[in-house]
Order: C-alpha cells, then sequence, then structure tokens
C-alpha cells in the first residue's frame, strides 16, 4: 500500500495543472516567444491570452506527458501560425532578386564566387559549450530581429517549429522556389549574425 | 565545378529536401577540398540545433515582459471564461 501511493504521489504532479498560477509561472515566458515571433507587442498580448483561455478549455486533453509550459508553448505556436496565416498577405513581399541584394553573396564572395578570405566563415569553437548559455538564445533574438519578417517567419517556421516546406509555403503564400532563397538568405544572415556578435574569438565565456 | 556561393545555397538546400544525387556529388567533391564550406555546412546546421532548442531555453527577459494592465486583462478574462 505504502509503495503503491508513493506511486501515484510521484505521477501526480505531472498530471495536474494550475490554471490559478498560469499567468504568474509562464505568463512572461510566453509572451517574450510571442514578441520575439509576431514582433508587436499588441500581437504578443493578443497571442498570450489567446493561448491561456484555449489551455483552459483543451484541460481535459492534458495527457502530462509534456511539461506544463512545454505544453502551454505548443498552443502559442499554433496561435502564432494562425496569426501569420492571416497577416500573410500584409507583409511586403521579400525581393529575392539577387543583383539587388546588399547581401553576404555580394560581399563575402569574389567574382568568381569563391570565399573572400577575411570574410569567410571562422571557426565557432567547441560545439557543445555554448547551447545551455542563455546569452546565445539572447543574441539569436536580436539577430532574428535584424531580419525582414518574411525572412525571420520563414525561419522560425523552419528550423524552430520543424514543419515542412511545403506547409511553410502554404503559410507564407510563397512558392517553394522562394521558399529556398528565403531559408538560405536567412541562414546566411543568422549565422554571420552569430559569428560577430557570439561566436567570434574575443568574446569573453 | 561548383563555387562556393553555389555550395552555401546547396548546403541550405539539403537542410530542407533531398538533393539530386549529382547534386549531392557535385556538392561533397566541393566540400571535400574547402574548408570555408565545410565549415559553413557545419555552422548552419549548428543554427538549426540552437534554433530548435529554443523555446526550451527561455526564461523571463526583463525587458519583455507583460504590463500590468495586459496581465489584468487576461487574467479578467480567463476568470470569465471559467464562470
Amino acid at each position: 500500500m505504502i509503495f503503491a501511493s508513493g506511486i501515484q504521489a510521484a505521477a501526480g504532479p505531472r498530471d495536474e495543472l494550475d490554471p490559478e498560477l498560469w499567468l504568474e509561472r509562464h505568463g512572461d515566458v510566453l509572451y517574450r516567444y510571442a514578441l520575439v515571433r509576431l514582433r508587436s507587442t499588441d500581437a504578443a498580448e493578443n497571442a498570450v491570452q489567446e493561448t491561456l483561455l484555449a489551455a483552459l478549455e483543451a484541460r481535459a486533453s492534458y495527457g502530462g506527458r509534456a511539461s506544463e509550459r512545454t505544453w502551454l508553448i505548443g498552443i502559442l505556436k499554433h496561435k502564432i501560425i494562425d496569426s501569420y496565416r492571416k497577416s500573410a498577405r500584409e507583409l511586403p513581399n521579400e525581393d529575392l532578386d539577387a543583383s539587388s541584394a546588399a547581401d553576404d553573396d555580394v560581399t563575402r564572395f569574389d567574382q568568381r564566387g569563391r570565399w573572400q578570405a577575411q570574410r569567410a566563415p571562422q571557426p565557432w569553437g567547441d560545439p557543445h559549450a555554448a547551447v545551455q548559455n542563455a546569452q546565445l538564445y539572447r543574441t539569436l533574438e536580436d539577430c532574428l530581429e535584424l531580419l525582414t519578417p518574411q525572412l525571420a517567419r520563414a525561419f522560425a517556421l523552419r528550423e524552430m517549429d520543424e514543419l515542412d516546406t511545403p506547409d511553410i509555403c502554404k503559410i507564407l503564400g510563397v512558392t517553394a522556389t522562394n521558399l529556398g532563397v528565403m531559408l538560405h538568405r536567412a541562414r546566411q544572415r543568422l549565422r554571420g549574425c552569430l559569428e560577430q556578435r557570439w561566436f567570434s574569438a574575443d568574446r569573453e565565456t | 565545378m561548383l563555387s562556393c556561393k553555389e555550395v552555401t545555397r546547396l548546403a541550405s538546400d539539403s537542410l530542407d529536401l533531398r538533393l539530386p544525387w549529382s547534386r549531392r556529388l557535385q556538392m561533397s567533391m566541393h566540400l571535400a577540398m574547402c574548408k570555408y564550406c565545410s565549415r559553413y555546412l557545419r555552422q548552419i546546421r549548428r543554427l538549426r540545433l540552437i534554433a530548435r532548442r529554443y523555446p526550451q531555453q527561455l526564461d523571463a527577459r526583463a525587458d519583455a515582459q507583460l504590463s500590468s494592465a495586459a496581465r489584468e486583462r487576461i487574467r479578467t478574462a480567463m476568470q470569465r471564461s471559467t464562470d
């Protein structure tokens, strides 16, 4: 008996949701995430509210497999994707004309398309060292903010949400070819930005 | 022979779709000889890893918090929906 109730107690808290505390425990984190993805305080506040209301309704389906926060962030992701879908037409289209891009393509490569040695990728050091560092993720946020909204959306849908490219094309209303260019450009710029602001050798770790 | 510029584009595509075998062959021949492009591919893969972990690594950021007005609004909406 003691053994059995011990198991129940251990399993208990993971199955319990505590809506009264959601706002206090997770509100700011949900808001931060929404703000990075939506770039507007109004839109981010709305997304947090919609998420918590949807979570209240879906309480019964919470299986306790994910942590409360992971579950809430999962709901928020769907709200963000809905909002991308609704606003896809309002965003200016990405200028995908390669020649007009004041771009990595222009500054990093010579005329024959080879890396210019002093602008080529630099070593980033130990791959395992940095991934736990909160400051790294702030730097990622700062670098994302430098992208156009279209590029940031494409990148986040692909690399944070792990959606397939056909789904992303539908959400953003772009062709597969254009999405390929957008993802390439986003990766180029984010790689360069992280290298400069985070991985450069003279940064103190 | 592909240029580095072309290879960086293929490297990006290789993260999203399965390249035709001829492209894969061209790319791996280039990568075998080019340390900068090899590094580029490793780094955009690492960028992917960092982006995937981002949602789990979040903590409250002091300069991005819900305003007390928004907090109040949300609290009221939640109460209304449970009443």
